[in-house]
């Protein structure tokens, strides 16, 4: 397990991908931050707690590094020579898994990192005092971290169910802008319980529920796509 | 040993593989022979649990691919040359499959150097020509070192030079006592190289013989003059060999020269031709697969 875990990482290292998508990630990013620094006339508590914020497209990242990991398989036809090296395929899902959580990880923090890179100085430059460790405000930093590693697992389940790369991008993007709110408005019963509405849990806390039911949630829906990921991968013909 | 056992494999409402019988003694070369859609590639797949079987079973020294343990170790495979991430190096390709393998990763530059694709290891596998690509899958499938070499349709693309080249490659796997088992539409890219023939036609097995067996099997037919042809004719006829006579003074029988040969001395003929005229295997392939075939 541990070489298959070194190989995922090592696929991770050896091609574009990553640095593209983190770069993407970057860019998007240090917009964010540097707007917020210019737009808000005073930098209180209130506004640096939200600073990190900034950071949180590495969520939707990591759901999109953790499909393109496992697709990427079955669109360039390396799930042949990967299920020959390793015929008990849900091992292959498993150290994928992992390597996703890895790489979601990475990409949380990396921004989180940018963030504060940007935030620091221009709080030092413009002579006001840096609350960004505060406890409060190293909440929202804490949930990006924990609902990256998370997301990043659940792309590698959704893309082993789908296994088309563009289908499954696709799939979530059409479920997260309009099938989720679509669900929602149509019993609020459900709602809070929606994929989209846990992650939202693990920032905000909701009436419904807690930042600890959001990660809960977001945990549950994550292991049922590996889960179901990796029954499915393990009995599918590789042709 | 391989061994293909009552194998059958539907997909959908189409039979790929039909009850599909044949073993692979160790330590031979065999070409796994059939039209394009014959099953072979689904067979292969089968055999090397990418495909579940729908029926019967396909086995490596008695156990299913899943079971061998460390199958990169026992088993070597080439399925399709463009297996491989176009943004990843030969070399990385390799060092990822031998993580996944745990084999060392000093193994990786030997096989590279044993495909010789040394000069473009480090390049992304989207430059190389298929025949590179052709050689990274060799290369990929001897990562452990394996007894067992299965591949798929490797000669497909390549230039003359490749064929040649890849023909040497296997006769020397061969020699160091490999179980190799090279599936091929085309006859001619692999008789020169094994020693038995499987072939399949539509999902169902058709023939299993030697190259000379297969050879034999359509042509057996040979070619003799003498100054005593009547004689001969006669001798031959006795012993129960069909004879055509051949003007002015030759005839052709449907055995073989040793034969012939043996039968005129015993009875004292003089000859003066005998030609066993071999039917190439290529027209035994088409006689036996009817004919769709592409050469």
């Amino acid at each position: 397990m541990t070489g298959l875990f070194r190989s995922e990482l090592l696929k991770l290292r050896t091609t574009r991908t990553a640095v593209v998508l983190a770069l993407g990630l970057y860019l998007i990013t240090g917009i964010a931050v540097v707007a917020s620094l210019i737009v808000n006339d005073s930098l209180d508590r209130s506004v640096q707690q939200d600073l990190p914020g900034s950071a949180s497209f590495a969520v939707l990242f990591s759901i999109l590094f953790g499909i393109l990991v496992m697709t990427g398989e079955y669109r360039h036809g390396t799930a042949t020579p990967t299920f020959l090296a390793t015929p008990r395929r849900e091992r292959v899902v498993i150290a994928k898994s992992l390597a996703a959580v890895v790489g979601g990880l990475t990409l949380a923090l990396s921004s989180l990192l940018l963030v504060y890179a940007f935030a620091i100085p221009w709080l030092l430059v413009t002579g006001n005092s840096i609350l960004l460790f505060e406890r409060d405000a190293l909440r929202d930093p804490l949930g990006l971290l924990v609902a990256s590693a998370i997301w990043g697992a659940l792309g590698v389940g959704i893309g082993a169910v789908v296994r088309s790369q563009v289908g499954a991008m696709i799939g979530v993007l059409v479920w997260f802008l309009i099938l989720e709110p679509l669900v929602g408005h149509l019993s609020n019963s459900v709602s809070p319980y929606l994929p989209g509405a846990g992650l939202e849990a693990i920032f905000s806390g909701s009436a419904e529920l807690s930042a600890w039911a959001g990660v809960a949630i977001s945990l549950g829906y994550a292991a049922a796509f590996c889960v179901a990921g990796t029954v499915l991968t393990a009995r599918r013909d590789i042709t | 040993m391989i061994e293909v056992a009552g194998l059958t494999k539907k997909y959908g409402s189409k039979l790929a593989v039909d009850a599909l019988d044949f073993r692979v003694p160790a330590g031979t070369i065999t070409g796994f022979l059939g039209p394009n859609g014959a099953g072979k590639t689904t067979t292969l797949r089968c055999l090397l649990g990418l495909v579940k079987p729908t029926g019967g079973a396909a086995t490596i020294d008695g156990k299913v691919y899943s079971e061998l343990g460390e199958p990169s170790k026992r088993v070597g495979a080439v399925l399709e040359a463009s297996n491989v991430h176009p943004g990843r190096s030969g070399r990385n390709h390799l060092r990822v499959l031998a993580a996944a393998a745990s084999i060392p990763e000093s193994r990786v530059d030997e096989v590279i150097e044993l495909v010789e694709l040394t000069p473009v290891a480090r390049k992304r596998a989207k430059t190389y020509s298929l025949g590179m690509r052709q050689r990274l899958g060799l290369a990929a499938a001897l990562l452990g070192d394996p007894q067992v070499l299965i591949l798929d349709e490797p000669a497909n693309g390549l230039d003359p030079q490749g064929i040649r080249w890849l023909r040497g490659f296997l006769r020397s796997m061969s020699a160091e006592g490999r179980t190799v088992l090279v599936s091929s539409h085309v006859l001619s890219e692999v008789e020169q190289t094994v020693d038995e023939v499987v072939i399949i036609h539509r999902g169902r097995f058709v023939a299993h013989a030697t190259t000379a067996e297969l050879a034999a099997r359509v042509a057996g037919n040979v070619r003799a003059r003498s100054p005593e042809v009547g004689r001969l004719r006669e001798v031959l006829a006795t012993a129960g060999i069909v004879v055509t006579p051949l003007e002015p003074d030759g005839l052709t029988a449907d055995t073989t020269a040793e034969r012939i040969g043996e039968l005129a001395a015993a009875n004292g003929i003089v000859l003066h031709e005998l030609v066993a005229q071999a039917g190439t295997l290529e027209e035994a392939f088409l006689e036996l697969t009817g004919g769709e075939t592409v050469i």
